[in-house]
């Protein structure tokens, strides 16, 4: 019986190891999130009640004056980082995709962003982002410059550099991947044809590396809408909550002194339908462009 | 699955209910320790000699030997100075320590995460007095009224009357009763820099006008000079910040009496309004500063004035940290149109209400805070808390700034006979300081009009606290 | 053969990549620079040639247990990396291979347990992992790590598998080997670049992960990156220690990712083999 039910269906040999240990450790997690997120609990108190909508009602309602600009700020800072990391990272994939000598160097710097501790990371950036003695700010007084870092006008830029700087090369490793596996038929083809150098890489050259582009920016973009350790290192939100991003304010709500757990417990759940949401968009896209490669 | 549940649940309450009873013989057998009731190695009353830290180290051993205690400790020099003292406890009473020392936040969130989660997996915990009154309504910590008059556990060498009153009641107890042992104890204070005063024929402020107006005067006055640094990163650090000027103007987030909250009131408006100006005249970037930059600010001689915790000061007098160490004065709180007062903050050692080995655990609270150990902990970079430490000779010649920090503990004890505790004792606290925290850092990024931050600091408090 | 190519490094070309290189190595070269300063030099970003103290890194090891959290690191993340590889592999072989039903929909959902923010899941995990008394084990990040690391590596490895021609294992089939012994023997070794690459991500994921390590672990398992807090004290950072930590943190991981640089890339260009 259950041997025919497996040789039916093959592929669950090979599916089920994982999707059990993922389902484990997410189900009950995701199902208490969501039940904590109808209650009123507090951190360490012994007893809680059942609430119904009022978390909710008040995130959207604005008596949690800084839900709506979290949220802003938060889907603002994704297309951003997004974007901008997209470009450079192309960018960067051009620059690489010819043969130089010190090429394995430039990637091994390339991968040092990647590989480092973002905890500890966050903190030397703060250090070199101080106004006064920080390292930046002595390189921009040769330039006759001086940038007010962390400041309430500039801390949600800072935040995005140190994103783009630590994020850019996983685009641009992927990409440039992608660019290495192109087939050269089409192109000889094109060549033939006359077509102009816009043309091919808008004809052929974009829709062949569309895959790789939106596996790029799916990672990306889920990534940085719960992006955590640079903002809670850099500014833990503030100055006033211009980088008071969602995950901060989860973090704020529950875990900063403050232990609202069910209303933390209600913004993480906002901001899980918001990553799912803007995910299943991103991938559907994905699959399309597989299925039109192959 | 709940069936598990239920078994863990029976052994915990087992382990609560067993603990609880013992922890009530411990108090109510003040008699003259009959040895064999030590038996559960809980809750028994020690016995034999405890009169001379030798005697009394034989006696916990005989008892407790052997057991492990696992502490959850703040990163701070005090804890440090802790560790240092650590091998010497291990020798004298066989008991076992495994540290865990990390940042206050996340301490705090893990306390409490093992709080709920009933793991009782820490005996001793490092509290903040931010967090006295919500440990003391949650029960995260242990009484520890029981303990002290007992004087077979706490031997008379311990000598709980020489810790500085105002710390005793300050910061380590809620409700009337004790829940832990100041350790490390803070006020605040301002530093200066003298080369910079003596140039300009300026003399240290006394007043909150002569504050503002050094701060100015000096904001500017040379290349790269700014009047004055002070913790404003958003959340609890803009709070307690303005929190060190605030009583000054007799402002308050709440009346201590009746509970009310006055946010919106003058007094408290005036000093908010004080705290926001007063910073123009600090580096730009102050609103995100911590004590860590603040302090940094000052000892690259950033700024001209620089008014924080007194157990930093060892740092801007330590020529390894600070490059104007020969350079600073220091001078108590100005005082305000609300008189004198100053900070009272600190750390106190509790004992986990959970903890299973709570004799031991008092035993290390004993040994560590003792008057004995007292000169060997402040050696080892431990901030001082006890009468006989700020008056003795030999550590005052060292460090200058002593007789300040005991001048601001006197302004400190204005507070408390005001009836007023510099930490407002309010179970939700937290909560209460990062509400406000962002007010404030929104009022001095410009978001909002301090008024406006005020009132609505106000609503956002009251919902809190109704 | 490369069809963007035949390009040559011009002088631009090389000033900005070297400008690139330069800009992403520089907080590492920075914080190796404060590794080796005092407190004072600390704050003085002017001081380029100074005389090394070593006081840091002596501390780290002999105060602070240095390696008592990298022995913990490293098991944690070996150990999580290889079993999250293998889990992963074979499910993506399950997703790249067959056809079934709402394939795309739990495709979907594997991934969309990334989405999951740490801070949001630390409660209720932490509360199953003291049910099951396995707090302060190495055992509980293992399984953690591979919350994240399955995903991510289902989702490489899909298309990896999916670049493979299905007519060599056909041909394979015609010669008797079941399907399993088909996935170890032939489309395993054909995707060793790519399980490198994977397993670099996930390395990193792992070596670096701080919000589970840190509320999950106390005294026995805690890993590298937990350290940051013991250096953000009540008297300041301790900036000397934090980055020289920071620096033995990197180094392994950085190392790693060298010596198997070549597999990386080649992982990454894998579609360009066929």
């Amino acid at each position: 019986m259950i041997r025919t039910y497996f040789q039916k269906r093959p592929h669950l040999i090979y599916i089920m190891p994982a999707i059990i240990i993922l389902g484990a450790l997410t189900i009950i997690p995701t199902i208490f999130l969501y039940g904590l997120s109808v209650t009123n609990y507090e951190l360490g108190y012994p007893t809680f009640d059942f609430v119904g909508l009022e978390n909710y009602i008040r995130l959207f309602t604005g008596k949690d004056a800084e839900f709506w600009y979290s949220v802003g700020i938060s889907l603002g800072f994704m297309l951003l980082a997004t974007v901008i990391q997209l470009a450079l990272g192309f960018w960067l994939a051009v620059l690489l995709d010819r043969e130089f000598k010190f090429k394995f160097l430039v990637f091994a710097c390339m991968i040092v962003p990647l590989a480092m501790t973002p905890s500890i990371t966050g903190q030397v950036w703060k250090l070199m982002m101080n106004a006064e003695y920080g390292v930046l700010n002595y390189f921009l007084q040769f330039f006759g410059g001086k940038v007010i870092w962390l400041s309430g006008e500039n801390a949600f830029w800072s935040t995005l550099l140190v994103d783009i700087w630590q994020n850019t090369p996983f685009v641009a490793l992927i990409i440039y991947a992608g660019m290495r596996s192109l087939p050269t038929d089409p192109y000889e083809a094109a060549s033939i044809d006359g077509a102009g150098k816009l043309q091919i890489f808008r004809n052929i050259t974009l829709p062949l590396l569309w895959p790789m582009i939106l596996l790029a920016v799916i990672f990306r973009a889920i990534d940085s809408l719960k992006m955590f350790d640079i903002p809670y290192s850099l500014t833990q939100g503030g100055p006033g909550s211009s980088t008071e991003f969602l995950s901060l304010h989860i973090y704020r709500l529950g875990f900063a002194g403050t232990g609202w757990i069910g209303r933390s417990a209600a913004v993480s759940v906002v901001l899980l339908i918001l990553t799912t949401v803007i995910s299943m968009i991103l991938i559907r896209l994905y699959r399309k462009g597989v299925e039109n490669k192959g | 699955m709940l069936k598990k549940w239920t078994q863990i649940v029976a052994v915990v309450l087992l382990v609560a209910m067993i603990s609880a009873c013992g922890a009530g013989n411990g108090g109510n057998g003040t008699g003259k320790g009959n040895g064999s009731e030590g038996n559960g190695g809980n809750g028994g009353t020690p016995s034999g000699a405890t009169d001379t830290l030798e005697a009394w180290g034989e006696t916990i051993k005989s008892q407790y030997g052997g057991d492990t205690l696992n502490l959850a400790f703040a990163s701070h020099p005090s804890t440090e100075s802790f560790q240092k003292l650590t091998s010497d406890f291990e020798k004298l009473t066989g008991i076992k320590v495994k540290w865990e020392v990390m940042e206050e936040t996340y301490l705090k969130n893990k306390q409490l995460l093992d709080f709920t989660g009933k793991t009782g997996s820490y005996d001793v915990l490092m509290v903040d007095g931010f967090w006295m009154s919500e440990y003391g309504a949650k029960k995260v910590t242990e009484p520890l009224d029981a303990y002290l008059s007992d004087e077979n556990k706490t031997p008379a060498w311990f000598d709980y009357e020489d810790i500085v009153p105002a710390y005793r009641n300050g910061i380590s107890k809620y409700d009337g009763s004790v829940y832990g042992i100041p350790t490390a104890g803070e006020t605040r204070f301002i530093a200066y820099r003298k080369d910079l005063f003596d140039k300009y024929g300026k003399q240290p402020p006394t007043t909150m006008d002569e504050y503002l107006e050094l701060a100015q005067f000096f904001n500017g006055k040379e290349d790269g000079l700014y009047g004055v640094s002070m913790r404003a990163q958003r959340g609890v650090h803009a709070a307690s910040g303005l929190m060190t000027i605030m009583y000054n103007f007799g402002g308050g987030f709440l009346n201590q009496q009746t509970g009310e909250v006055t946010m919106t009131d003058p007094k408290t408006i005036e000093a908010f309004q004080f705290y926001v100006d007063l910073l123009k005249n600090a580096p730009k970037d102050v609103v995100s500063y911590t004590h860590e930059e603040a302090l940094s600010a000052f000892m690259t001689g950033k700024t001209a004035m620089w008014l924080d915790a007194t157990a930093l000061a060892k740092r801007i007098l330590d020529p390894a940290s600070s490059q104007v160490y020969d350079k600073v004065g220091f001078a108590p709180t100005p005082e305000g149109p609300g008189g004198k007062a100053s900070a009272l903050a600190g750390w106190n050692m509790s004992i986990s209400s959970q903890s299973k080995k709570k004799d031991a655990a008092w035993a290390f609270i004993v040994y560590m805070n003792s008057k004995v150990n007292a000169k060997a902990y402040v050696d080892g970079g431990g901030v001082p808390v006890r009468t006989s430490i700020y008056e003795n000779e030999e550590l005052v010649a060292a460090d200058p700034s002593y007789p300040v920090q005991l001048a601001a503990l006197n302004d400190a004890n204005v507070l408390v006979e005001k009836g007023i505790s510099w930490i407002p004792p309010h179970e939700k606290l937290g909560q209460i300081l990062d509400r406000v925290g962002y007010y404030i850092s929104a009022a001095m990024f410009g978001e909002m009009t301090v008024q406006d931050a005020a009132a609505k600091a106000q609503t956002e408090l009251e919902d809190i606290t109704q | 053969m490369n069809p963007l190519g035949n390009k040559k490094l011009t002088v631009v070309t090389a000033v900005l990549l070297l400008l690139v290189s330069v800009g992403c190595i520089f907080p590492f070269i920075w914080m190796f620079i404060i590794s080796l300063k005092t407190g004072t030099q600390t704050y003085d970003p002017s001081i380029w040639i100074f005389s090394p103290t070593f006081e840091n890194y002596k501390n780290i090891f002999e105060n602070r247990h240095a390696l008592d959290y990298l022995k913990n690191s490293s098991i944690v993340v070996l150990l999580t990396t290889f079993i999250s590889i293998f889990i992963g592999g074979l499910a993506a072989y399950g997703f790249a291979r067959f056809e079934f039903k709402k394939k795309e929909n739990r495709a979907f959902w594997v991934l969309s347990l990334r989405m999951l923010p740490p801070m949001a899941s630390v409660i209720p995990i932490f509360v199953m992992a003291s049910l099951l008394g396995i707090l302060d084990t190495h055992f509980v990040l293992i399984i953690c790590y591979m919350l994240f690391n399955i995903p991510f590596t289902i989702w490489m490895m899909r298309s990896f598998f999916e670049e493979i021609p299905v007519a060599l294992e056909e041909a394979a089939f015609v010669d008797g080997a079941s399907r399993f012994q088909v996935f170890m023997r032939i489309i395993l070794p054909l995707a060793t670049p790519g399980l490198i690459a994977t397993s670099i991500f996930c390395i990193i994921n792992s070596w670096n992960e701080f919000v589970f390590a840190l509320f999950l672990t106390s005294s026995d398992a805690s890993t590298l990156p937990t350290t940051v807090t013991l250096f953000l004290s009540v008297s300041g950072v301790v900036w000397g220690e934090m980055s020289a930590i920071g620096i033995v943190t990197i180094l392994p991981v950085l190392l790693f990712a060298m010596i198997v640089q070549k597999y990386m890339i080649r992982g990454l260009t894998f579609g360009g083999v066929k």
